[in-house]
């Protein structure tokens, strides 16, 4: 949906909802400039601009985000023609600004044997473009960015740290991704510092540690992930250590990822430790409600799949982990939706997704209690619910409800209703007889341990 | 005989996807046959056919003109993690039981690389007998790559098809075996599928040595020394 289209809705709809007189005076006379991803309102002087702001404001950012979550409206006092031409030349000096010129005028060295061809490693796929920001990542994301415009300069080396599995490897192509994009003859090389370790070695054994180094020092952009792999391994950080000087003292730019803050790794040499913090350093953190949800609908969109705002959210509250996991659970549900060619909702993403949620331990319902309990003991699910007080009946519904008391964060009263409305009292009682018998009834304790078991893992039959 | 491959290099011959009883599991056997998800993580009890599905997905993909190879980490303690060195030239990589080498630091980082760069292009199918979130591995890099795939657990077969099951096997080896036969060997044998094809095998060779025909009494006479 175009940025214009979406500002005509928000017209239509306070057209129809306002007086007409105020629409007129307050609504219509505002102009509008489109730009991507942002809807920018000018208006004519100080008082309209006040009076629209603390009136009507709220309501057109409201309206917009409904049509694109992602739109942000700006509103400010202006002439439309002025502003234009302002942010032209604005994007102009951007430009010329933006793209510092990699200049290589000798050829490249020859590529020593077992390394990756400059540019060859870069993941076309991972870019700025599809990098989705939100509060956890957007410093970063900006950082990278200021890297991508001033190669070399005050930013370097730049290095992204933050837990496994929060965008960092993204950012880092996103970055080489671009630097090619301005600088066609730029040489870049993207590698694990694992790999870093394995060409050295093999560079070592077949004597041609100068081919290697000749090579790596003769990079524009040299990505470096997961350096936490270097610690204990003393003589790559040597290596490392002085294809870094050569890089820096070059204006090379380095960009590296870690695990956590290099200070915190043990097993790597200090004066190495103390050369990584010279430039930046920026933190990703695991993303926030926002931004999974934003991850799901990126993700989805790539392979084509409709996927509504409130089936992400669903998922993205139920999966918090990490962004892998998120990953993990949108393609499981497009594997089932695709299989059992059924539409995606939130009540089919609760049934495709219950094996993660009872698996993370964190939703046994009293329900799938009661029907495990009862299939357990081989009575029905009516009966367990009845008031029947014989014991075949009555125990196993003491156990339920034990299991219900330990398993879910229901209180008793809860616990009780969904026992067919008993007192908690009664559910109290039943926990205490189970922990009695759990120690001197041999076969209670087996039963209760064999419950909680294939309670707690799922669907998997013990 | 161990239905487990000492070095994986060799398939079974008899892992194949027709005769492994669907059951529950109909979804991730038709995604396993496609060949196409780049990462797939199956998790399940011992017994329930991990071993058998991620071989049969080998022969899938090595039907399609795809390269596949198979590894069972449970025999780690034989080899070095050196193993898992160049894996990724392989178009399919199937790793049985990854959580074997949980806590061993170094094997744990050699299958994070592994992943990695089997991730770029290729197709990794995985088992581990908890799912991912489960698998205390030390390296969280290597925990949170595994939640990256399709994760599905292998759901026990129901008695029912678990006797289809020993039934074809039966046919396959030239053996004849009763409903009644079945049924019996169901109510007092192990019902873990592995423990029935054990004993499948063991009736087999029992059978032709002492020239008896399969019959209950037979079976009963196996079962009480087995």
């Amino acid at each position: 949906m175009s940025e214009e289209s979406i500002w005509q809705f928000c017209l239509d709809v306070l057209e129809q909802e306002l007086p007409e007189q105020q629409f007129n005076t307050w609504i219509k006379p505002l102009q509008f400039i489109e730009e991507k991803r942002r809807i920018m309102l000018l208006s004519p002087n100080r008082f309209i601009d006040d009076w629209v702001r603390s009136n009507f404001f709220k309501k057109i950012k409201m309206l917009a985000k409904s049509r694109k979550k992602t739109i942000v409206v700006s509103l400010q006092v202006g002439n439309l023609e002025e502003v234009k031409r302002q942010l032209e030349e604005k994007k102009l000096s951007k430009l010329k600004v933006n793209v510092p010129q990699i200049t290589n005028n000798t050829p490249p060295p020859a590529v020593p044997k077992g390394a990756f061809n400059f540019n060859e490693t870069l993941d076309k796929k991972l870019t700025f473009d599809n990098f989705v920001e939100g509060k956890c990542n957007i410093l970063a994301r900006d950082a990278s960015l200021q890297v991508v415009n001033n190669i070399g300069g005050s930013y370097n080396p730049f290095l992204i740290y933050g837990d496994s599995s929060t965008g960092k490897t993204h950012l880092m192509h996103a970055i080489g991704n671009k630097i090619l994009k301005n600088n066609p003859e730029a040489r870049i090389l993207y590698l694990t510092s694992e790999r870093f370790v394995q060409e050295m070695i093999s560079a070592f054994q077949d004597k041609s540690i100068d081919k290697f180094k000749k090579y790596y020092r003769s990079a524009n952009l040299l990505l470096i992930d997961d350096i936490q792999f270097f610690a204990g391994k003393p003589r790559s950080q040597e290596e490392f250590f002085h294809t870094f000087n050569t890089l820096l003292e070059e204006q090379q730019q380095i960009v590296m990822t870690c695990d956590r803050y290099p200070k915190e790794i043990n097993g790597i040499e200090e004066r190495l430790l103390s050369r990584f913090s010279w430039g930046l350093d920026v933190a990703v953190k695991v993303p926030d409600l926002d931004t999974r949800v934003m991850i799901l609908m990126t993700k989805a969109k790539e392979v084509n799949m409709d996927l509504s705002q409130e089936v992400a959210l669903f998922i993205a509250k139920l999966i918090t982990t990490s962004i892998r996991d998120l990953e993990g659970a949108l393609r499981k549900v497009i594997a089932h939706s695709r299989f059992t060619k059924t539409d995606i909702s939130v009540d089919f993403v609760k049934t495709v997704l219950q094996d993660l949620v009872t698996l993370q331990g964190r939703s046994v319902s009293i329900v799938n209690i009661q029907k495990i309990v009862a299939d357990y003991y081989n009575i029905k699910l009516s009966e367990l619910l009845s008031k029947k007080r014989q014991r075949a009946i009555s125990r196993p519904r003491q156990m339920a409800m034990f299991l219900a008391k330990e398993l879910t964060n229901e209180s008793l009263p809860i616990i009780g209703k969904e026992f067919s409305g008993r007192d908690h009292t009664t559910v109290l009682h039943a926990c205490k007889k189970i922990e009695e018998l759990k120690i001197t009834n041999d076969q209670i304790l087996e039963d209760y341990k064999y419950l909680k078991k294939v309670l707690v893992s799922g669907r998997l039959r013990a | 005989m161990n239905n487990q491959l000492a070095l994986g290099i060799q398939l079974l011959d008899t892992a194949n996807f027709d005769n492994f009883g669907s059951g529950e599991n109909k979804e991730l056997i038709a995604l396993l046959q496609q060949v196409k998800e780049p990462f797939i993580y199956l998790f399940g009890a011992s017994g329930v056919g991990k071993s058998h599905l991620l071989q049969a997905s080998c022969f899938a993909a090595q039907q399609r003109q795809k390269t596949a190879f198979y590894l069972a980490l449970n025999e780690a303690e034989t080899f070095d993690n050196k193993m898992l060195q160049n894996l990724e030239n392989y178009d399919v990589v199937c790793i049985d039981d990854i959580h074997s080498i949980r806590g061993k630091l170094e094997w744990e980082e050699a299958l994070f690389h592994l992943f990695n760069r089997v991730f770029k292009d290729k197709i990794l199918i995985v088992s581990a007998n908890v799912a991912p979130q489960y698998v205390d591995f030390q390296l969280t890099d290597l925990k949170t790559r595994c939640g990256w795939g399709i994760t599905y657990p292998v759901i026990e077969l129901s008695d029912q098809e678990k006797a289809k099951i020993l039934q074809l096997r039966a046919e396959h080896r030239g053996l004849e075996l009763s409903d009644e036969v079945v049924q019996y060997v169901l109510k007092y044998s192990s019902r873990n599928m592995r423990d029935l094809l054990q004993f499948l095998e063991k009736l087999d060779y029992l059978s032709l040595a002492q020239q008896r025909k399969i019959t209950i009494p037979f079976v009963a006479s196996i079962l009480k020394h087995y």
